[in-house]
């Protein structure tokens, strides 16, 4: 499928998403509208144009520029290999819905961006922090954090 | 006397059992917490963040170079597959592209590492089951792959080898040879390992039936590698989206059937075949000229997002990449195959006994190095 088609086929359906403005080099990259928007997206990808395999899910901080959180979906086509990228803003702090229930494989992922981030993902089974110890306090990946000293230093 | 000797019905209470993070067969320092009635697994919790050194915060206040040299400790026993989708992410954004011969050399270095990391696994999987030889034979065979290295770039484990616009430098004088020399050995072992290990009975006996991972729990969980191909989908990025001197060369991908731990051990071994396949082709076909692009001396891409991918020993490993125009990314984020492959387990080890735990363990292949970041 190319990406025209599935340009086409987004536009009959959902005609509130778009194209992102800042597209993935090579990947094409949508943009939900809103977090109901996100989970009714996934689920089209996933059952009505074969992207069955969720790639990875991320965020970016603009909290600076745009007091927002940019999260990053992308989904494959197997075993093709085709690639779709999606994006929605959250205002900080961010919180959306989350997407355990269309793709299991988002559930660590998710609890990745909420230790890293602090977004919280409503609907995640189990949203606990993942990668960083139970002391540490604040997301580290969120641009103005800063690291109090604690034992280790 | 039967009534005598017949034992008391053994209390099958719920049990918890803490299994790591010091624990030689979870590879690494990671922590699954099993709740057990009696014999069986009922709940399996995998507890990661052990090995978490902050790598992708770190690659934002370093330059787009000193991030491959960060790469490199993400997953330390394929680090030349890890510096690939760095460098691969940055000259996407640059515009540059590495020259032929360049292209060809990360083909080389690649798969070698991935025979490396494969005999990694092989050795250890036996140990992890029982069988101590096995692990002998498989590390003679990986200090040669680390001979060859070190010849190389002179690193044995971190290799700084891949860089932006191209790799460090050209091979060197009969390095060509020891290769050559080198996969001749390698094919003379394999069918070795397949008679000591892979078809050996008690190892068959382990693993064949343990471990079942079907296709659509393999996807959805988001496998991806000989984990994913073992359940019997034949996607291999190296195919799929050929990278670099992937579209020249020929080679089988191995997909197995059921998803048992032994599909995904096979699979493994298989590749190690087709690996030194591919190394004798890239070998032969080494297209002449420069190893690196022109790039400039401080690395300040145009802002804009990149992700790149790359069929890693592990699966597939992606890096995202965000810049804003200055000489560090804006941001960097991992997509480590381990981390994914390693959440089926909560699904995996339920309803399996204690004794096979360690069996399907080994079995997913993960360094926690990379999981963790």
């Amino acid at each position: 499928m190319t990406d025209d088609e599935v340009l086409a086929k987004l536009a009959a359906t959902f005609p509130k998403a778009d194209k992102a403005e800042t597209q993935i080099k090579g990947i094409l990259t949508l943009r939900a509208a809103s977090g109901d928007d996100l989970v009714a997206l996934a689920r089209w990808l996933k059952d009505k144009l074969g992207f069955d395999y969720l790639d990875m899910i991320t965020a970016v901080d603009h909290v600076a520029e745009r007091k927002a959180f940019e999260l990053v979906y992308c989904f494959t086509q197997l075993p093709a290999g085709q690639r779709v990228a999606l994006k929605l803003e959250t205002p900080d702090p961010g919180s959306v819905p989350s997407l355990t229930a269309v793709f299991p494989s988002a559930d660590w992922q998710e609890r990745e961006v909420f230790d890293l981030f602090g977004v919280r993902f409503q609907g995640h089974p189990d949203l606990r922090k993942i990668l960083t110890p139970d002391f540490l306090e604040g997301h580290p990946l969120r641009k103005d954090y800063v690291h109090a000293k604690d034992r280790f230093d | 006397m039967p009534e005598l000797l017949a034992s008391p019905p053994l209390p099958s209470d719920r049990m918890f059992i803490n299994l790591g993070p010091q624990h030689p067969s979870t590879h690494g320092v990671l922590r699954v917490g099993l709740t057990v009635e009696g014999e069986f697994i009922v709940k399996a919790e995998p507890d990661v963040g052990y090995l978490h050194r902050g790598i992708e915060k770190l690659c934002e206040s370093r330059t787009y170079p000193q991030c491959v040299v960060l790469a490199d400790r993400l997953d330390y026993v394929s680090a030349m597959t890890n510096e690939l989708p760095f460098c691969l992410a940055a000259e996407t954004l640059l515009g540059v592209e590495a020259p032929e011969r360049a292209q060809d050399l990360r083909v080389i270095v690649c798969e070698l590492n991935r025979i490396a990391s494969h005999l990694l696994f092989f050795g250890t999987y036996g140990i992890d089951l029982g069988a101590f030889t096995p692990f002998l034979h498989a590390f003679r065979e990986r200090e040669m792959v680390l001979d060859l290295f070190e010849a190389l770039c002179g690193g044995r484990l971190t290799y700084n080898y891949i860089r932006i616009g191209g790799v460090m430098k050209d091979l060197p004088e009969g390095w060509g040879d020891l290769c050559r020399r080198f996969l001749t050995h390698l094919g003379e072992r394999l069918p070795e390992y397949d008679e000591l290990l892979s078809f050996n009975p008690i190892f068959l006996d382990r693993t064949r039936e343990v471990g079942l991972l079907d296709r659509r729990a393999a996807v959805s969980w988001g496998m991806t590698g000989p984990n994913l191909r073992a359940s019997g989908v034949d996607y291999d990025l190296r195919k799929a989206a050929p990278y670099c001197g992937y579209g020249k060369v020929a080679f089988d991908t191995a997909v197995g059937k059921r998803g048992s731990c032994w599909d995904r051990y096979y699979c493994r071994v298989r590749e190690m075949a087709q690996s030194a396949r591919i190394v004798e082709q890239a070998l032969g076909g080494l297209a002449a000229g420069p190893v690196m692009a022109k790039v400039p001396k401080v690395l300040k891409p145009p802002p804009g997002e990149a992700y790149a991918h790359v069929e890693a020993s592990r699966g597939e490993l992606g890096v995202y990449m965000v810049s804003d125009g200055g000489a560090s990314p804006a941001r960097v984020h991992v997509r480590a195959p381990s981390f994914l492959n390693l959440q089926v387990l909560g699904e995996l080890l339920v309803g399996a006994r204690i004794a096979d735990v360690v069996a399907i363990l080994g079995s997913v292949d993960i360094v926690l190095g990379e999981c963790d970041r």
